[in-house]
């Protein structure tokens, strides 16, 4: 009888930052703590955007992080784009920082002398991506499109960069999300084809990923600031003589909550290295940490809101700006059912590979004639 | 960052081939074995492995060790998994004897623990006492140069193969709590230890043993007299995976990372029982959407329980296994439901076997009520709970 090998990867399993990243991440916790006050939040909600926080970001080298130096840019990687996308999520900064790098990404990555891309990094020019138009043709609703001066879709397999003399009105929603439609077929939207066939396909695929992991992370910034709500509340409320913190229907949601933040972020980095580094390796991850996002931050927040009683469910409480964002963000591209599709090439490696053990009588066939009684005999 | 590949050396190429032709010569894998914890290694395998010093490999070769670096270690650590080998050694142990044995002790007792021919079992539970750890009522009483001990300890897991007895017991008064407690290590062949069978659901063995009058020599104690609760926080704090996290480790600590493994063979059984045409419909259950879906949620929550950090990858892992256990035995159902080696069973009845086992993984190491306490103090700076 022939034996199945069993089989083994040795891989690094390495969450630390380096120097220059853990720097970058403290500049830009600082930077967003400091410039994105709720009051601001508050009143962006109507225009979608804070023009003024915007060029402060841009000022601060922020908007370009992302984006290769021809461009104007700081060159940094995708996970340099997701350690910023968490900390503008953890204020809920009302500026387009993930649709704008990733579109500005995908454009840079097909056209790298595009006559758009400096004023996209000197933040003159703000772009987005039309995150379904692969899949779904017709009028595209697009995250950040409120605000874009222009969009990427990918229609009929060509990569179209829209313009518009001005964007569409914002789409009303829970969120105050500046999403807006995007009609490929108006006759007022301006069409550029930038690329078309196998690098269009391949390129808008790279971005897809981007704007996952750019996503799942601003949803993980977005549970963390909920956390840290919700932990701070749990400290000052009190109820029957003690603050709310010390009874265990309290800390033990505060924990459960807290882990949840910490695996979707560690998640979403190893989505972010391999996408950045190995993106056949695990075509999956984006679309897993994206749709462990979107559950933890909605749970995440709605189990705030619940600590904070009914004050929480009120619109003066911080924490339910968070509950409203938390359940639009992640789900402009389709919601669970797309990401699990997305997700299922991790199911078909498996399959592929059992039957292929299957098939050759490779399979680990040990003593397995061992039979297991649920109720087992009495042992001698 | 870096999730990377390591690019391996002739050498530890050849140390590959070298572990697979020991295992192929002294171990037969068994696929039906989902929990590497709750099996034993035989003696056989486990002289191998000692004459080796592949138990505790890191160590040095005087030691008991290999003297192995650190790729080496985690190769050797991905072939016992991939072999099924159970989970031995006493690492956990170690440490603690280094620091608080005495040197007449550790010359007993030290050359095959650290080989790992000889090994202990733990003694922390009680029958009325379990998260509580410090209202052990298992007493010892100074007797001249011995102690006399009596009590019983519940969950001694191991007891009946284990040389030793690692014992948490009461020297000083109840009141006293944790400060009234000193720490043992018993062989266990002493007249007066009694080892009794509990068998925990699908057919997982563990034990209550008793202590009648056990006189043990004064050098078997570890630590001061009283500073018990000192002694034992090392080895609790290994197991509950506050070591730093290791970049060649699994992140969410050895338990968590245990049932994570458990978890991903699970799903590998299910596949196995999916790709097969159903006789009844001569579809493969693979292509029911529904099938691929709790599959693929499975495959996600293995993901996010391997991203967890190490002092709460326990908790996150037992809640993944307990849900995704019952989830995939409901997708078999009913065939599926039955034992192993009754008519029409499904994968051996691995996946019901799952379900039974998998109450114990979010009590034993600690319940995860205990771990949450930790952590609302310990990480998020909460106060005392009331």
């Amino acid at each position: 009888m022939t034996r199945a090998e069993p089989q083994i990867e040795l891989r690094w399993d390495d969450y630390t930052l380096s120097r220059d990243q853990e720097d970058v991440r403290q500049v830009l916790r600082r930077f967003f703590s400091v410039n994105s006050p709720s009051e601001r939040v508050r009143a962006a909600e109507a225009a979608g955007i804070d023009e003024a926080l915007w060029r402060a970001a841009v000022d601060a080298e922020l908007v370009g992080l992302s984006l290769p130096d021809a461009a104007g840019g700081q060159n940094a990687g995708l996970v340099e784009l997701v350690l910023a996308t968490e900390e503008a999520g953890r204020v809920l900064a009302p500026v387009p920082l993930a649709d704008h790098a990733v579109a500005a990404r995908l454009l840079a990555s097909t056209d790298a002398g595009h006559a758009l891309l400096r004023p996209a990094a000197a933040g003159d020019v703000i772009l987005a991506v039309a995150p379904l138009s692969a899949e779904q043709r017709g009028p595209q609703l697009v995250p950040g499109g409120a605000v874009a001066h222009a969009v990427l879709m990918l229609v009929d397999g060509n990569l179209l960069l829209l313009r518009r003399p001005r964007p569409p009105a914002i789409a009303a929603n829970q969120a105050a999300a500046p999403l807006a439609w995007w009609d490929p077929d108006d006759p007022a939207t301006d069409a550029e084809l930038i690329a078309r066939g196998r690098a269009a396909r391949d390129r808008w695929t790279m971005a897809i990923g981007e704007w996952r992991v750019a996503m799942a992370s601003a949803l993980t910034g977005l549970a963390a600031g909920a956390c840290d709500l919700a932990r701070a509340y749990s400290l000052e409320r009190g109820a029957f003589g003690a603050p709310i913190a010390t009874y265990q229907a309290i800390s033990h949601t505060l924990v459960e909550l807290h882990m949840a933040v910490e695996a979707a972020r560690n998640l979403t980095w190893r989505a972010a290295w391999y996408h950045a580094h190995e993106p056949g390796t695990r075509p999956e991850l984006p679309a897993m940490a994206l749709s462990n996002a979107i559950r933890t931050a909605t749970d995440v927040t709605a189990r705030s809101v619940h600590i904070h009683g009914g004050f929480g469910v009120t619109l003066e409480a911080d924490v339910s700006l968070y509950h409203r964002r938390a359940g639009v963000w992640g789900r402009v591209a389709g919601g669970q059912r797309l990401l699990e599709r997305a997700a299922e090439t991790a199911l078909d490696r498996i399959v592929a590979s059992r039957r292929a053990a299957s098939a050759s009588g490779a399979r680990l066939n040990g003593p397995s004639a061992l039979r297991r009684p649920a109720i087992p005999v009495e042992p001698a | 960052m870096n999730f990377g590949q390591i690019e391996l050396d002739e050498r530890q190429l050849a140390f590959i081939r070298d572990v697979r032709a020991v295992l192929a010569r002294h171990w037969i894998p068994d696929p039906d074995v989902l929990a590497l914890d709750h099996h034993w290694p035989t003696p056989e395998l486990i002289e191998v492995l000692a004459e080796r010093g592949w138990i505790h490999p890191c160590h040095a070769e005087e030691d008991g060790g290999a003297g192995l670096g650190p790729v080496e270690a985690r190769l050797l650590e991905l072939l016992f998994d991939a072999y099924r080998v159970p989970s031995y050694g006493n690492q956990f142990l170690l440490p603690t004897l280094d620091r608080y044995g005495s040197a007449e002790l550790k010359a007993e007792v030290m050359p095959d623990l650290k080989s790992g021919r000889a090994s202990f079992c733990l003694g922390y539970t009680e029958p009325d006492s379990g998260s509580d750890m410090a209202a052990a009522r298992t007493r010892a009483i100074r007797d001249g140069d011995e102690w006399v001990i009596n009590g019983s300890k519940m969950f001694t897991t191991w007891a009946q193969q284990a040389d030793y007895v690692f014992l948490l017991a009461r020297t000083g008064t109840v009141q006293e709590k944790h400060r009234g407690l000193t720490v043992f290590l018993v062989p266990m062949r002493t007249e007066g230890v009694e080892v009794r069978p509990v068998i925990g659901m699908g057919g997982v063995r563990t034990n209550v043993t008793y202590y009648r009058d056990v006189r043990v020599h004064d050098r078997y104690r570890l630590g001061g007299v009283g500073d018990g609760w000192k002694v034992v926080s090392g080895p609790l704090a290994s197991e509950h995976g506050a070591d730093a996290p290791d970049p060649l480790g699994d992140l969410n600590g050895p338990m968590g990372a245990a049932f994570t493994r458990t978890l991903a063979r699970l799903v590998e059984r299910t596949v196995d029982w999916a790709i097969v045409p159903d006789p009844a419909t001569g579809e493969p259950p693979i292509d029911d959407p529904l099938v691929r879906s709790a599959l693929t949620a499975a495959l996600l929550d293995i993901e996010v329980c391997r991203s967890t950090p190490p002092g709460y990858g326990k908790v996150a892992a037992s809640a993944a296994l307990a849900r995704h256990a019952e989830a995939l035995l409901d997708l078999t159902a009913p065939a599926g439901l039955l034992d192993g080696g009754a008519p029409g069973t499904v994968e051996h009845g691995v996946i019901a076997w799952a379900r039974l086992f998998a109450p114990a993984t979010d009590i034993y190491g600690g319940t995860s009520e205990m771990y949450r306490n930790n952590l609302a103090r310990g990480v998020l700076g909460l106060p005392r709970p009331r």
